[in-house]
This record gives structure tokens, sequence and C-alpha cells, in this order.
């Protein structure tokens, strides 16, 4: 096996382990190629099983010859471990270290987890391509295989919907002219009134304004005669410009006369990493006053981000459903702020997208097959003090900005808080094999289907489902415009205070409001049923069968 | 009367603050308590009431070519944009609520209520201190300041050590700022520990009274497991200090035996109110970023006091469960921050202020009985605008952060918390009238007015929290006060901005879950019943089936009717 020679020290006695809310535990604390494993070997007492992926940062300290690690986790929790003796401590260190940055994918624990569970629903064919995008056509739009090999554009699945009027050559063109290859898809199409939301990469306008006839006639090919879009650029003006020099740009209105467009400012990459670390320290802090509290959180800009995201969303969905307009999102890759838009607005547009099912195929179809990268997004967390490079919080942006919405909207989701955490976690480190790799071809290379299992394979077992549910939910048809105003977004307590405070008094709560809508439909239940049982009696049968 | 010259007006336009939305036009009245706003639209009637006793500030903004605005910001941090047309009519309007909302004294509308008194024992103190297990060995009721005498600002009824002699009594009255001596606030029975309270003492430099330390000596042996007793001052230092040049200060710990003395740094009523000013500046900013939003937040330092207050609760807590010691809990004249940390710590340690039936008593016993100023610091009547302070606001605020964090520890919600902050201010009812029990008895304040609780507990199940656990709610509750618990409460602060608050209400759900459930019972209790006659009916029909009357067609009849 690989991982033997990275660990130095396989097994330690004698170990302590303090975590947050917990009593500490001491017992032998066990290095595997996966895990650390921390056990008491008394049945009481909970064991610690550690995701090496999980691990975002460690730390060492000595006081003689007794050694502590902290573990700072990708999911923000901190636990540490007291270690006696120095030389096991570097050892036991230096191997988490080695195991928690492994180079290689195919290294990952999701390719050697072996479920404990039956496979009834396999999550790898849940969301096919096909099924997805079909269910939205209308006769306007086509299935394209142009993608099939890769070769048009690396970061799109092999299928993607364009519109019929196009050819798959005007679509090679086309691709030549967007970064990335990303040329426009659809990413949603507005039922009721047949309007849609495309998603693309920046134009490569460049310095001199270099234009692309079929660009040009792919994207007014969605528009209904007459009719106008909006093109929604997720840069301020400035930086859009500022693309032009690297050969990038936006659309230019003497070539999109039909188009209007808006630029909104949705940072990217490193801000937002450093943003996440900002607000995690923060939180963090435990000796500040109030005053540093509010400086050091209007500081981190993350509910900044967070209202931008939102207000963006808004905006596009605004558009279709109060405008009659189509829309075509993009940034420079159209990898990430896109997609927070695109997801996003469809979360507020269509009621689908807030049932259990709807929401993985929104996250199935936004995320993972438009490409967007969560190796590398996703590499490390807020603790992690190495260059920021390609890492950046924009799924977790993303999840947040939902709980906002479902938070303001505590009725209309399918799925409770508690599903978001989740993502968060297994997007960051998991055992399922969801969300590894960065785009589909990727995910096809790695055989992931064959090799691993998926998330929502698991999450769609009717005994782990339940935990998800939001007892509260109604089924609600209609648009859902959330409120941007800074009072109605608040810090997303379940996941940066959820290892800074105990939150024992808001589980109770919440299982008492699970309790009262339960107990609700039993009694409901039982008064339908002795209402039928006395309408049987009374019309006689009761009578006829007892004798 | 007198005030109203214009008693409506139409065609005035409505401004939503938030929305570029339309403005809706609509006529304006004004009536001796309210004014009204009925929008034109022709299929639903809107209304907008506004009570005069509500009115804070009116401003009259610079004259538009539209007309003429009228911006009204009310004390429940209501705040309406008018634009009359005549610029006339405005001045009158503006004028009329000016004298309408802060009216002198006998004009206040409640007195045009004729005399009942209704509901004035629904509060009863006596019974209160009986529940808290007074009287007993340790401590007594007095009635030494029955007529106000030794402090006009004390109730008649007070609980004092059983050991303190009226010498002792009398003589720290003349020792303490306004004579405000230390009485009992709290009496822990589980252990005994006692929270007390008082005013400043006028130490001065150097003064000493033996009869104050004998007080505070007979409050400490009050609690005989106890070697030693707090003495908390909820100033901050600098403030208490400077109040020793006026002849006033705090405990001078060598002249008293066994006290711990300890400042809480709580600021005075004048940074409170201008602290609140810059809050609801923040909060009704037009379209203000993230970044104005919360660095207003901090400026305004508004949540640094509702955190200090908390924090001050929490240590008499401790104190009094954890150190099992006394606490005698001053500040500059004992009616404010005393009030507040008071109340708080009450809340903490006893799960029956944590009731609908708790809350009232607390507040009487507290707030009202023991003069705290509503007269002044809610600007009732025209008066000094500096006596005005938001001390009984951060008090409320305070409970919602507790019930924020303690979703199941209160038998009502927030809905609750807002009416009986609403009523402060609004006069309607006679309890908040008056700044001590002294002024109450000489306005006879029971013979001309309702009291509000009466009335609430009418409406119980509209306040009810359906999540209160009542049967494993005994415990004390010790809230988290770490920075990020404190947020804004945008529930009390945006209250009438309704499109920042969720769309949907969890508490309605669930209300209406509870209705259900009543409805329900009584259903399947109706149905149990009558399943069981039918099954008697049932069984006495095949005794005659059985018997061999096959007058099946008669029983069938029979269960028909």
């Amino acid at each position: 096996m690989e991982f033997a020679e990275l660990i130095k020290t396989p097994r330690v006695d004698g170990v302590v382990l303090h975590r947050p809310f917990m009593p500490t535990v001491e017992g032998t604390l066990c290095l595997t190629g996966h895990h650390l494993i921390l056990s008491s070997r008394q049945d009481n007492t909970e064991e610690l099983w550690l995701l090496h992926s999980n691990i975002d940062y460690i730390e060492k300290r000595f006081v003689g010859s007794l050694g502590t690690i902290i573990v700072k986790c990708k999911d923000l929790r901190i636990i540490q471990l007291d270690i006696p003796g120095m030389e096991e401590c570097l050892n036991i260190a230096s191997s988490i270290e080695a195991l928690s940055t492994l180079d290689s994918v195919s290294l990952m624990y999701p390719f050697f987890y072996r479920p404990m569970f039956e496979v009834v629903e396999d999550g790898w064919n849940m969301f096919l391509p096909e099924e997805i995008t079909l269910t939205l056509l209308t006769d306007e739009w086509r299935l394209s295989s142009v993608n099939k090999d890769f070769g048009v554009c690396p970061t799109y699945p092999q299928l993607v919907a364009v519109p019929k009027a196009v050819d798959d050559d005007t679509l090679r063109k086309v691709a030549t002219f967007r970064h990335g290859g990303r040329f426009p898809v659809l990413s949603y199409y507005h039922k009721k009134n047949g309007m849609v939301m495309m998603r693309a990469g920046q134009p490569l306008t460049g310095t001199n304004g270099r234009r692309c006839k079929e660009d040009e006639k792919l994207i007014n090919a969605t528009l209904r005669p007459g009719k106008r879009g909006y093109i929604i650029d997720t840069r301020a003006i400035n930086v859009a410009q500022q693309a032009k020099a690297r050969g990038g740009g936006f659309e230019q209105e003497a070539s999109y006369p039909q188009w209007r467009r808006i630029h909104k400012a949705i940072e990217r990459y490193n801000i937002l990493q450093e943003s996440l670390i900002k607000l995690v320290e923060a939180c963090n802090d435990q000796s500040q006053s109030m005053d540093r509290w509010l400086s050091k959180l209007e500081a981190s800009n993350w509910q900044t981000h967070v209202k931008e995201i939102v207000t963006t969303a808004c905006l596009a969905a605004q558009c279709i459903d109060r405008e009659g307009a189509s829309v075509l999102v993009h940034g420079t890759e159209g990898t990430d702020s896109t997609l927070q838009v695109t997801s996003l607005a469809q979360i507020i547009l269509d009621p689908c997208c807030r049932t259990m099912r709807g929401f993985q195929s929104l996250v199935e179809r936004e995320w993972l097959q438009a490409g967007h990268p969560f190796q590398q997004r996703c590499a490390q967390s807020a603790y992690s003090n190495s260059k920021a490079r390609l890492e950046a919080p924009v799924f977790l942006l993303f999840l947040d900005c939902v709980w906002q919405v479902l938070r303001q909207f505590p009725c209309s989701f399918q799925f409770n808080e508690h599903f978001l955490v989740l993502l968060f976690e297994h997007a960051y480190a998991s055992q399922f094999g969801t969300f590894l790799g960065n785009n589909a071809a990727e995910r096809l290379k790695l055989k992931l289907p064959q090799k691993t299992v998926s998330l929502w394979s698991w999450v769609n077992r009717p005994q782990e489902m339940e935990r998800f549910l939001n007892p509260l939910y109604e089924p609600n048809n209609l648009v859902i415009w959330p409120s941007v105003a800074p009072q109605s977004l608040l810090l997303w307590e379940g996941v940066f205070l959820r290892w800074n405070r105990s939150s024992k008094c808001l589980d109770e709560a919440y299982d008492e409001m699970v309790h009262i809508i339960e107990y609700n439909k039993e009694l409901q239940s039982k008064v339908n049923a002795l209402r039928r049982q006395l309408a049987q009696l009374e019309t006689g049968d009761g009578l006829l069968e007892t004798p | 009367m007198e005030y109203i010259t214009t008693p409506k007006v139409e065609q005035v336009k409505l401004l939503d603050r938030y929305t570029s939305k339309k403005p809706t036009f609509g006529t304006l009245y004004l009536t001796t308590t309210h004014l009204i706003y009925v929008e034109n639209s022709s299929d639903t009637r809107k209304e907008t009431w506004i009570l005069h006793h509500h009115i804070a500030a009116i401003e009259k903004l610079p004259l538009t070519a539209a007309g003429c605005p009228l911006l009204i910001h009310c004390k429940n941090f209501h705040v309406v944009h008018f634009v009359i047309p005549r610029e006339r009519d405005c001045q009158d309007v503006s004028q009329s609520l000016l004298k309408l909302s802060q009216p002198g004294m006998g004009s206040m509308h409640m007195f045009d209520e004729n005399d009942r008194r209704i509901g004035w024992a629904t509060v009863d103190l006596k019974m209160e201190y009986e529940r808290m297990g007074l009287p007993n060995d340790l401590w007594e009721m007095t009635d030494l300041n029955k007529n106000y005498g030794i402090c006009s600002t004390y109730p008649a009824d007070l609980a004092v050590p059983s050991a303190a002699s009226k010498a002792t009594i009398v003589g720290s009255s003349k020792f303490r700022s306004r004579g405000r001596f230390p009485v009992l606030s709290y009496f822990y029975k589980q252990n005994n520990a006692a929270i007390c309270r008082c005013s400043q003492p006028l130490s001065g430099f150097n003064a000493r009274c033996m009869e104050d330390e004998q007080m505070l000596q007979d409050i400490s042996k009050a609690n005989p497991k106890s070697s030693f007793m707090y003495v908390v001052d909820t100033r901050p230092k600098l403030n208490a200090m400077a109040n020793r040049a006026a002849g006033k200060g705090y405990e001078n710990e060598d002249h008293y035996s066994n006290i711990r003395f300890q400042f809480v740094g709580i600021e005075n009523i004048h940074v409170m109110r201008s602290s609140l000013q810059k809050l609801v500046e923040v909060c009704t900013a037009k379209s203000p970023t993230m970044s104005d939003f919360l660095t207003g937040l901090e400026n305004s330092g508004w949540l640094r006091h509702i955190k200090a207050v908390m924090d001050a609760g929490l240590f008499l807590v401790k104190a009094v469960m954890e150190e099992k010691a006394s606490v005698l809990v001053h500040c500059s004249d004992g009616w404010d921050r005393t009030a507040q940390v008071c109340s708080l710590a009450g809340i903490l340690l006893d799960p029956f202020y944590r009731t609908i039936k708790g809350l009232m008593v607390l507040i009487e016993k507290e707030w009202i009985s023991m003069g705290h100023k509503f007269t002044q610091r809610c600007g009732h009547l025209e008066g000094d605008p500096k006596e005005v302070s938001p001390i009984f606001t951060q008090f409320i605020e305070c409970l919602w952060h507790l019930m924020e964090q303690f979703p199941c520890a209160f038998e009502f919600n927030e809905r609750y918390l807002l009416e009986i902050h609403d009523h402060v201010y609004a006069c309607q009812f006679g309890n908040f009238i008056g700044n001590c029990q002294k002024e109450r008895v000489e306005m006879k304040l029971q013979e001309h007015t309702y009291s509000l609780w009466p009335f609430l507990l009418e409406r119980k199940q509209e306040f009810l929290n359906p999540l209160y656990k009542s049967s494993i709610n005994n415990e004390v509750l010790k809230p988290n006060t770490l920075p990020f618990n404190f947020k804004l409460w945008c529930g009390m602060y945006n209250r009438f901005d309704k499109g920042m608050h969720p769309r949907q209400s969890v508490l309605d759900c669930l209300l209406g879950l509870s209705q259900q459930k009543a409805s329900e019972e009584e259903k399947m209790n109706e149905l149990q019943k009558s399943k069981k006659g039918v099954c008697i009916m049932t069984d006495s029909a095949v005794q005659l089936i059985r018997g061999g009357c096959l007058l099946t067609s008669v029983c069938i009849s029979l269960f028909s009717c």
C-alpha cells in the first residue's frame, strides 16, 4: 500500500483529544491511509474518525515532552490532540501533513470507500444530462453533442442545450470567440413565459474590438421577434475593460443592439478566499469586544459578497419574470460567479429547485456539469496559510445565499439547513466521489461512477433523507423575491458559529418543532381513521361483520 | 379638540421608504387620539393608524413641487413620510400633532375614560413576595415607607432584612442618593442568596455612615452560609469616580465588612439616548451597503450597550448561583441601570418570570413600583428632552436576545414584547404613567385608568410561544454573551418595513398548528364518544341477532337516526 511509507508512527497510546462541546477523551490514536482515528476503547465514549482530506492546517506545540497538535478542519472545526513523546508527535504531525495533501486524486478516500449500505438508487445515474435538459426543452432548443469528446470546450459536459436554429459548425466557431470555449448554452427555461437564461465565458473581443458573427447569431437566435435581452456581466465595468488587454472583454452595444448590458461586481478567487479567512478568524476570536467583532465582521466583507450575489440573482430573475426578457450571464471564465447567479436565480424562479431532488439536480447541472472546478476551489478552506491561488469559497457562498433565501421563506423549501451544511462539508472532504474532479471530462477520465459512490446514493435513502427534510415545507409555486436589505441578510450561524457555541437549545427547539408538526399529522390521521370507522359502523358494515 | 384645526386633508401622498414603488394617495384624518390615513385605492381599504402618543418627532422637510413633505418618527420605530399638497394644511397638521403627541398633564387622553378600575388586582406584588418565600427568618416586609416619607420614589411595601432596625434603615436612606436605601429585589430561596438594589452612597471622598454599613452587613448576614457579599456598581468606574466630587460615589471596601466591590460599566441615559438615535439612523438609511450598515451598527454602540446589560445580569446570576453570594446593585439613582440588571437577573434565575403572567409581575415589581421614571424616560409629556432614554427598550431587547438563544424557555413570543413596548409609550392604559408610586397614587390612576395586564391576558393566545416547554424549564439560563450572539433586532427597529422580514413566519405556522391541534383533539373526543355510543348500540343489536330476532332492518334504521 502506497500510504505505508507516509505513516511514520501508526499508533500512539495515551493521546488526549479535545473537541468543541464534547468531553475530552483519552485513548489510542491510529493513523490509516485516509483517517485519523482516536478511540478510548470504551463503549460509552464517542470515537473520532477524521478524514485526512478534511484537515486544512495543523499546528504543533511542545511543553517539555508533551506535544500538542491543533488540527484545523475544512469544516471549520478545531480539535486538539495532546500526544506524549516529542518524536511521536512530530511523526504524527508530518504524516498528517503528507496524508492530507495527496497530489493524486485517485488516491483519495472515495476510491477506497465501500458503502455499508445497499445502493438502491445510484446517484451517478440519477441526473443524466439528457434527462435534465430534455425536460426543459421546447421546440426552439435542441441538445447538441458537438462537445462529445470535450474538444470544443474542455469544461462543458458532452451534451449541451443550444438554440435549434444554430448548427454544430456555428457552435465550434462561437467557441473560439468565448473564454475557455464556453459558448452560450441554455441554463434555465422559464415555463411561465418562455424566456431563458443562458451562460457563457467572456467574449474574446480584445483591445481592437473583435467581433464574431456566429456569436451574435447564436445569442440573437434566443430572442423572440421584437424582444430585447439583458447581458449580465458579473464584473464591474472597469474590471471588464481591463480584461480586454488580456484578450477578453464584453459585448459591444454596436454588435449586439438588441441586448442591454448590465455590470454587477461580484468578487472572485483570492478576494473571496481572504474574505472567508477573515470571517472565520473573527468568529473564532472569543476574546473580543462588540466593537471589534462588528468591525472585523465588516472588514471580512463576507456579508457584502452575499448581498452582491443575491442582488445579482434577483436582477437576473427580475429580467426574466418581470420584464419578460431573456438573459445571458457571464463573468470571465463563466465557471464561478456566473454559476452563483444562474443557480440562485433558479432557486428564486423555479419551485422545482426548492425541492430535495430539484436542488440536487440544480447542483448537478449548474455546478458539477457546468464545470465549476470543485477540486481546485475546495482544496483549502479558511485555515490554510499557503498562498491561495485557485482556492475560493465560491460554492460555500452560493450555499450561504440559498440559506438566506431559505431563512426568508422558511416554508418554501423541501430541504432544511442541515442539508446545505452537508453539501458544504462534502464539497471540501468526503467519502463520496461526487465533488471530485473539476469538470465532466475529468470525472469521466477518473471513472468516478464506476469507482466511487455518489453522495446522492446515500442522501436519498429514506433513513438519511429524513434528517434533511424541512418539516414546514408547503409547496409554493410562486417566484420568491428575497429582501437584500442588510438587515435581512444574516451571518450563517449554522456554518460559521457552529463550533463556537453550543447549539443545544436551538437543536431542542428544532426537535420540538418537528414534534409539534408530527403530532398534528398523527392526530389528523387518527381523526380521519375514527371518522371512517364510525361511518362504517353507521352504515351497518360493522354490524354484519361482527358475528 | 381645540388642538385640531384641520381634521381632514385629502390627496395626501404616502411614500414608501424602501421600494421606489408608486406612492399611494389617500386622506389624512386627525382625531383626538389618532392620526389615520386611508388609502384611496378602491378595492381594499388600507388604513394606517398612528397613536398620537407614539409620535416621537415631526419633521417638516423643504417644500417640493409635489407639496409639503412631513416626516413622522414614532416611538415604536414606525416612520411615515407624507406629502401634503398645500403648505398651509401641512403646517396645521404638524402643529396639531406636536401638541397632541405631548399633552400637558391632565389632558392625557386616558383621563377621558371614566371612572373604572377593573383589573388593577391582576398583579399583586404582595403575592409575589410570598411566592419568593417571604416573609421568613431572614427577610420581612416593612411598611416604614407607607407615606413615602423615607423615600419618595420607593413604593409603600418593601422587603428588608429582618435584622435591620428602623434606625438602620432610616440612617442608611439618609446616606443614599434620593433616600433609595438597599431593599430586596429577588430572594433565591434555593440557597438564600439575595439580590438587593439601592442608589449610590453619598460617600464623596471620605464620608461614611455607620447605619449604611450596618445595613449592608444585615443583608450579608441574611445569607448565613456566605462569608461575603458583592456590591455591584453598574456604572463605568470613571463616572462613579466623577460623582465623588459631587459628594456621591461608591462604597469604600475598607469601610464595609466583607464586601467585594465590582464595576460593570453600563453607560448612562444620555449615552443610551444618542446611541439609539444613531441606531435608528442606520436602520432608516436609504439603501445602505452592507459595509455602511455594519459600520453604522458598530458606531452606534447599541449592541455594545445591550451586551453590557446582559453581562451584568449574568454576573449577578453567577454570583447568586455559583458563589451563593448575595449581591447589592446600584448605579446613580438606582432606577435605570439597576432596574435593567435586577430584572434581567430575575428572568435568568426564575422560570416564573419567563411566563406571560410572570413578566407582568416582574415589570410591575422592578420597574413600575421601584420608580423607573416612565413619564420622563418615555417623554409622555412636554418636558426635558434630556430625561428621555430607551432604558426599558433595552431591557425588552435583552429578553429578545435571550429568546433567540433559548427558544423553548419563554412562554411568550416576540409579539408580546412588542405589544408591551408599544403600550409603554401609548398611555392607553395607566400602568406606565407617572414616575413613581407616590405620583400614581396622587393621580388616582387606579380610579381613572385601566390596567394593561388583563387586556393582554385576554389576548394570551396571540402571545404564546408554541415551542415553550414548561416541564423541562426549571433551569437557570446562562446566556452566551460573546459578541457574535448579538444582532440587530429587525423585528423592533425595522418592524414596519414589512419587506425586510421573512416572508413566511414560522411563528404563524406553529400558532396555526396549535389551534388546529386543539380543534382536532376536540373532534377526536367527539368521535370517540359517538363511536362508543354506536358500539353499545351495535353490541345490543348483535345480541338481538343472536337471540334469533333477525330484524336487522330495524336496527339499521336505528343507526341512521
